[in-house]
């Protein structure tokens, strides 16, 4: 039942007020949280720049002088480059590896019948249930058999293995939603089965092959116990792995610490700001198929 | 996603241009160039030099006779790449040993030498499996000792037996202390790894405060433990300690176990010999001085959450007196302490015993079996061992092995109170070394007393409870 | 005449499986080769004892009764537990919330602050156990600047290093990062939400709360649930944070599970102890999940 009009009004005004209330109470808890997040890295910046005497004394407030040459010495120091180089190393073969190998299986277990298809694929779900690290043992002596501890490829393959069973999971579940009318008028025109993956299936996939491809580079880059255990050799090391030993050898410096840690962590930032739909797509996605 | 990849490359070329700007000024840096030298033969030369030596604490100047050792440069060998492990963590320290390395590099032109620092951990995780699989080094300067030192890797085959070259080539005669058998005992005789240096562990000292309140280094434990008292009444905290690392802590300890303890005791738990308990009088009246310590205020505010670079950098700042460690910080402190920095070793708390502090000597060169560069290995260990490097290590605040026919002038008060120290007290042991599980157990059974979780008899039942397991699997 | 037997639906021949299993093969070998192989391995590795080098000498579960009977286990295994507890509610809280307020509500710049939320996400541990150890350190630490400015110096403490707060502290550096994944996964959730269902609510009369209470709960429950699920499981993998920022001390306060089979491994040279710890480790996770995904349908019914 409709109220009268002049009550309407009165309504709609408390509403308009109520809402605006609502959206600055909302407001100023997520200014908020904000800061929760973000004054940690303001203060590692901070402290980046300072001078080691200033430290203990003005541990919390803005540097009194800028000392942007601790990057430049942390970068020379710590080997920067070298591990930056390694990271990329590991990370791009990895990556492409998950991407063609998840493409083809999925497309497989998507598009095709097969004899053992589910038991096949439960077995591959074995590798979402158990995670990576408690194999790590294992792995380090089986590497060290093949002779491939302190290379890069004991990053990569062990890596590429544990991210498959996800990038399957994800781009079969993409695939299968592929309308079938496509596929159906492709094979009437006389495609074959290759030609249906990268003319007709891939293309579609993109938008999953997008998060897939972010989400295997930000796990890859930010590894750290299989290149802690299967590299001792600072000249392979990846860079979370170089950071943390950084820190062991600069621990009393703390500008420079800092220093380092800045620089390790703006790359993977920028590379997120710009592809963050990607980065995201690619984790709900997997969680929620 | 284009238009992403476009955002992305204009940041990474803005983070460029600020990277380019944020450049240190460069350091200047010596260019080794090898060069064809004719250099003639020569061997000793008989120098009279003018020397400052202190004679009971007066420098007098004096004319000495100085050995000096010149090494010629010896037949030129094919071109050879000679593979080295270094364990360290030390920044300072690395820089020397590839500066010595390329000098040693020079002498013998076509090789070239690579040196790969390693952490302790990384070390013992690697070096066995390495050995064992030959893929390491061709020469390693390792953890000395029985289980997971070099001895363990003797025993399994894997290293060159040195005693004969040692021998031949004067290395048994280059150490003022017994240090190249001290890593041998067990095995009575054979020369399987050889140290260039030593440490200790001993009181590092804020020299300045000490002059303002007219305190001397302690000779008894009674004036030490006055000392802190005064100290303390006076306000200041007499000690730093970053307990939250573990084995910072531990250095307290174990020293006060050698100022309570018989040397022939902690040996036997160094080399996991049955007949020792840590439940034993002397370790717990170790560990109940440490825990009277706590209790009376002489460590930083929250130890407990303080780490080994806390320790350090409150002791450099001035915030604490006193600083128990190694000698390896020799150079950081000399280097970042607005203050003179002193040294002396804990006095002995049972008189009966023989005063040790934890002179060791340090880490220890060795030739793995597989290498092809054998004879190359043992030159470069032979280089390490010269005087020429000796004076190298002397002159970064480091106490070499070597024996000088006269000792250099001290680079600071620090070094000259470091060497004497070593040579007023006996050699220590770093006797957990062997048994990871109660070395671990030591560490947090410590921690645990500090935080008046254990009584000082329960944190050493909980170490030999690990300690026992271990000597009983040794046997 | 013989009875033709009907071919099953589903049944391919051997033979037209072929290009199928050309197509998984890649994959499949690399998967055996350097993920199941392991896992198998590690079944075998727990029977043994072996330092690494050296003869394995078969000993049966021995490794698996010295475990029930180490006292670090336990502790380890109670940290885990007590961090899956915390889990569960904390950065799962934080996540709804967040989530809620990105878009639910009115707010501007919901992009932006998106970007923020999720930014810890994409930090290596190493980055953000260096951040955190220093927030805590007892002397210049922002905490406790942050205390000592305010002049609540007593409420200063050295949060890593007293066993009460140790592990809470490690905890919330964890948070810090794993709220972000909750987050997200709630805000797809929520946008899944028919708005219509809003709608109507709001003609009813419904205030936000009873909208929150009857339209938006239970159709995150399935979301939810997966996010509960995989939290417990990350509780119990936690490795980067606790092994780089504490190394399980002081006094073992922060020790937990994949940690202690690191040390077991690696530094106390005890490769079959560990491997028994890590397979234990791995059950352990399985086992909670069931009773988890159990309870879930018990509660559900």
């Amino acid at each position: 039942m409709e109220p009268p009009s002049g009550h309407l009004d009165e309504t709609s005004a408390h509403q308009a007020l109520t809402k605006r209330v609502g959206r600055g109470v909302a407001t100023l808890s997520a200014l908020f949280f904000s800061l929760f997040v973000l004054i940690p890295f303001a203060w590692v910046i901070f402290t980046a720049v300072k001078s080691r005497r200033e430290v203990p004394r003005n541990p919390l407030g803005i540097p009194a002088e800028w000392h942007w040459g601790n990057f430049g010495e942390a970068w020379r120091v710590g080997h920067f480059d070298r591990y930056f180089l390694n990271s990329i190393y590991v990370v791009i073969p990895t990556v492409l590896i998950i991407l063609v190998f998840s493409t083809l299986a999925a497309f497989a277990f998507s598009q095709l019948r097969f004899k053992g298809k589910n038991l096949l694929f439960a077995i591959l779900l074995i590798g979402l249930a158990v995670p990576l690290d408690i194999l790590i043992i294992p792995l380090f002596y089986d590497l060290l058999n093949m002779g491939l501890v302190n290379t890069h490829w004991a990053l990569i393959l062990p890596q590429s293995a544990a991210i498959l069973p996800f990038g399957i999971l994800l781009l079969r579940s993409f695939m299968e939603d592929v309308p079938g009318e496509i596929l159906d008028s492709a094979k009437i025109d006389g495609c074959s089965t290759f030609g249906l993956l990268f003319h007709i299936v891939v293309p579609l996939s993109r938008p999953a092959l997008a998060s897939l491809l972010v989400f295997s580079f930000m796990w890859t880059w930010n590894q750290f116990l299989l290149p802690v255990v299967l590299i001792q050799d600072d000249r392979m090391r990846t860079l979370p792995v170089g950071l943390n030993y950084f820190q062991g050898r600069y621990s009393t410096n703390i500008p420079l610490l800092m220093a380092g840690a800045t620089i390790s962590f703006i790359p993977i930032v920028l590379v997120y700001v710009v592809f963050q739909r990607q980065f995201i797509k690619g984790i709900t996605a997997g969680a929620l198929k | 996603m284009r238009s992403q990849v476009r955002t992305l490359s204009v940041l990474i070329l803005l983070v460029a241009i600020l990277a380019a700007c944020a450049q240190p000024t460069p350091e200047v840096v010596e260019k080794v160039v090898t060069k064809e030298v004719e250099v003639e033969k020569v061997v000793t030369q008989i120098v009279q030099e003018t020397v400052i030596v202190e004679v009971e604490g007066t420098p007098q100047v004096v004319e000495k006779e100085v050995e000096v050792i010149v090494t010629a440069t010896p037949e030129p060998i094919e071109e050879a790449n000679l593979e080295v492990w270094y364990l360290s963590q030390s920044p300072e320290e690395i820089q020397l040993v590839e500066e010595l390395s390329s000098a040693f590099a020079q002498r013998h032109p076509g090789v070239t030498v690579t040196i790969s620092p390693y952490g302790f951990d990384d070390m013992n995780k690697t070096i066995k499996l390495a050995l064992d699989s030959g893929t390491g080094p061709d020469v390693a300067y390792v953890s000395p000792g029985a289980g997971a030192g070099h001895v363990s890797y003797a025993q399994a085959g894997h290293l060159v037996e040195l005693t004969e070259v040692a021998t031949e080539r004067g290395w048994d005669q280059r150490h003022p202390i017994d240090s190249i058998m001290y890593w041998q005992k067990e095995l009575g005789g054979p020369i399987w790894g050889v140290p260039y240096d030593i440490t200790n562990v001993g009181v590092f000292y804020n020299k300045d405060l000490f002059n303002e309140l007219d305190l001397k280094p302690p000779q008894t434990f009674e004036e030490f433990e006055t000392l802190l008292a005064t100290l303390k009444d006076a306000g200041y905290t007499p000690f730093s300690t970053g307990a939250l690392d573990g084995w910072p802590f531990d250095h307290y300890f174990m020293i006060l176990v050698h100022a309570t303890t018989p040397i022939d005791k902690i040996e036997a738990l160094n080399y996991l010999q049955p007949g020792v308990s840590l439940s034993e009088d002397s370790f717990v009246e170790a560990a109940t001085i440490l825990k009277d310590w706590i209790d009376k205020g002489y460590f930083n505010d929250n130890f407990l959450a303080a780490s080994y670079q806390d320790q350090n950098n409150l002791f450099i700042t001035g915030e604490t007196a006193m600083n128990i460690g190694g000698t390896w910080n020799n150079a950081t402190f000399v280097q970042q302490a607005d203050f003179e920095v002193g040294f002396f070793p804990l006095p002995r708390v049972n008189p009966d015993i023989e005063w040790h502090s934890m002179v060791t000597p340090n880490n220890v060169w060795i030739v793995p079996k597989y290498t092809e560069y054998q004879d190359l290995a043992i030159d470069y260990i032979d280089y390490m061992l010269s005087g020429e490097v000796a004076r190298a290590l002397w002159d970064t605040g480091d106490i070499p092995t070597f024996a000088f026919a006269t000792v250099p002038e001290a680079t600071s008060g620090l070094q000259a109170d470091v060497y004497k120290a070593g040579l007023d007290t006996g050699i220590g042991y770093y006797y957990t070394n062997n048994m990871p599980e109660a070395m671990e157990a030591e560490w947090s059974a410590l921690q645990m007393m500090a935080a008046g979780d254990l009584t000082p008899e329960e944190a050493m039942e909980m170490i030999e409870e690990y300690h026992a397991e271990a000597v009983a699997e040794a046997q | 005449m013989q009875a033709i037997k009907p071919k099953r639906a589903n049944s391919v021949s051997w033979l037209d499986s072929i290009p199928a299993y050309l197509f998984i093969a890649p994959a499949f070998l690399l998967f055996a080769i350097f993920f199941l192989r392991p896992l198998v391995q590690l079944g075998y590795l727990s029977l043994v004892e072996w330092e690494g080098l050296g003869p394995k000498i078969f000993v049966g579960l021995e490794n698996y009764q010295e475990l029930l009977g180490d006292s670090r286990f336990w502790l380890a295994f109670q940290h885990n537990m007590g961090w899956m507890f915390a889990a569960i509610f904390v950065p799962t809280a934080m996540g709804l919330f967040l989530a809620l307020l990105l878009v639910r509500s009115s707010i501007h710049g919901r992009l932006i602050f998106r970007t923020i939320y999720f930014l810890p996400q994409v930090l290596s541990s190493v980055v953000v156990s260096v951040i955190w150890r220093w927030i805590y350190n007892p002397n210049y630490g922002a905490i406790n600047s942050i205390l000592r400015a305010m002049g609540l110096d007593y409420l200063a403490r050295g949060w890593l290093g007293d066993k009460l707060t140790a592990l809470p502290a490690l905890f919330i550096a964890w948070s810090w990062i794993h709220y972000g994944f909750c987050m997200v996964i709630f805000i797809a959730a929520l946008q899944a939400i028919d708005e219509t269902y809003y709608d109507a609510a709001k003609v009813d009369g419904a205030n936000p709360l009873q909208q929150l209470w009857y339209i938006t709960l239970p159709f995150i429950r399935r979301p939810l649930a997966t996010v509960i699920l995989i939290t417990i499981i990350s509780a119990f993998q936690v490795f980067d944070l606790v092994f780089i920022i504490t190394r399980g001390g002081p006094a073992r306060a922060t020790l937990v599970l994949s940690v202690f089979m690191y040390d077991s491994a690696f530094r106390y040279e005890k490769v079959g102890y560990g491997a028994a710890v890590g397979l234990t480790l791995g059950v352990v996770i399985f086992v909670v999940s069931l009773i988890y995904m159990r309870l879930r349908v018990r509660l559900e019914a």
